[in-house]
């Protein structure tokens, strides 16, 4: 009797020894740390000439695309259809927080970080979609959309930018105050790279 | 004197260490004429951050042995969960180690090694002492809050992003703490 007592107290303690470890070696996501990877110091100039850029407000034309707008607005803003990049999906906060962290290994900068991490504080859950669209002579604006519940209307949380490259040199800082950049041609592009805010002129000069 | 004791923390490594010490010097210059400006050193010991703290003039600093100071800053690249950042992009200490003072339970609670140093500065300051974190969103979520009640001293943190590598804002955001105003973003948080 006290041999089978203590067999089966010996085997709680098995069970309980076996189930342990396997819960405390459950690591603690990454992607609620400040700097959950190695990432690099942004090069706004090699960023502007090449790389995606995360900006916002983005004036078009002088039609300001910004967050919190919904996906039918920026197609008339835009003057063009979206593409659907990913559909609809139901996310927590915690599938969304390794969502971003996907996205930050993409664009692995102090840039894409910092935005990223403004985004992660709002601990967003619910409707996920990208959508983008492709701007003629300038490049792919892509739109990141979140709506908390499916009865509720979306708006976009994040706008990633990928101008069509140009070389490096051909990138110029403005004279002036601030640091904006600009490339050569049409259309006209600017990049204040402290305020984030990115300018298309695709008009001609006094049309 | 108001602020006889202040100990201003800055990194020795790390992403904007020249900009931070720059603006040390000159809160030192012209708001804490009587403070000590202590630099940090991160070193990764056994998978974990070992943190030692020397003045400018390269002695060993102790917290254990500083005592009635009325103000603590940090002035550091930081963010929402983890607190000053003192090795921003610094190769040579892995990047979960560049924050030794930071959070766990997804930010919710200070880490140990947090507890136990803000436990310790909070030792060091006298009653009306005050913590004021330079750097980015500490005061965004948990940290700041958790930080003065681990010190059980209040803190000054921000609410979004700032400039605490440039030294005409963090200047101006440090003086509307001490003038009884603090400038958003910069928010306080009781103990």
């Amino acid at each position: 009797m006290r041999r089978d007592l203590l067999a089966g107290l010996g085997l709680v303690m098995l069970v309980l020894a076996s189930a342990r470890p396997a819960l405390s070696l459950q690591p603690e996501s990454l992607c609620w740390r400040d700097y959950p990877i190695p990432v690099t110091a942004v090069n706004y100039e090699k960023a502007f000439a090449s790389e995606t850029l995360a900006p916002d407000p983005i004036s078009i034309n002088g039609k300001v695309v910004t967050t919190g707008i919904a996906e039918k607005t920026l197609d008339g803003l835009l003057g063009v259809a979206s593409t659907v990049v990913e559909d609809w999906q139901q996310r927590s906060d915690q599938e969304q927080c390794e969502y971003l962290l996907e996205e930050l290994r993409q664009h692995a900068n102090t840039m894409h970080l910092y935005k990223l991490g403004v985004v992660k504080l709002k601990k967003m859950s619910g409707l996920f979609r990208v959508v983008q669209w492709e701007l003629p002579g300038v490049g792919t604006l892509r739109a990141f959309l979140h709506k908390p519940s499916a009865a509720e209307p979306e708006a976009a949380y994040l706008y990633h930018l990928t101008l069509l490259p140009v070389p490096l040199d051909k990138v110029q800082r403005r004279k002036g105050k601030g640091y904006v950049l600009t490339k050569p041609g049409a259309p006209k592009i600017e990049w204040n790279t402290e305020t984030n805010r990115l300018s298309i002129s695709t008009r001609a000069a006094g049309e | 004197m108001p602020h006889d004791k202040v100990i201003i923390i800055i990194p020795s490594q790390g992403d904007a260490k020249n900009a931070f010490e720059d603006v040390a010097r000159k809160l030192k210059k012209e708001v804490y004429s009587n403070a000590t400006i202590v630099k940090t050193t991160v070193t990764d010991s056994s998978g974990a951050a070992s943190v030692a703290f020397t003045t400018l003039d390269g002695h060993p600093f102790a917290w254990d042995r500083t005592h009635n100071v009325s103000r603590v800053l940090t002035i550091s690249h930081g963010f929402a969960a983890d607190g000053p950042n003192l090795a921003m992009l610094d190769s040579s200490v892995p990047v979960e180690e560049h924050q030794p003072w930071g959070s766990k339970n997804e930010g919710r609670d200070l880490s140990d090694p947090a507890q136990a140093f803000w436990t310790s500065v909070g030792s060091s300051l006298r009653a009306d002492g005050k913590i004021i974190l330079l750097g980015c969103a500490m005061g965004s979520g948990a940290y700041a809050a958790n930080v003065a009640k681990a010190a059980g001293k209040r803190v000054f943190a921000a609410t979004d992003e700032i400039g605490a590598g440039n030294s005409k804002s963090a200047l101006m955001y440090v003086r509307s703490i001490e003038a009884g105003h603090a400038k958003k973003p910069m928010q306080g948080f009781k103990p």
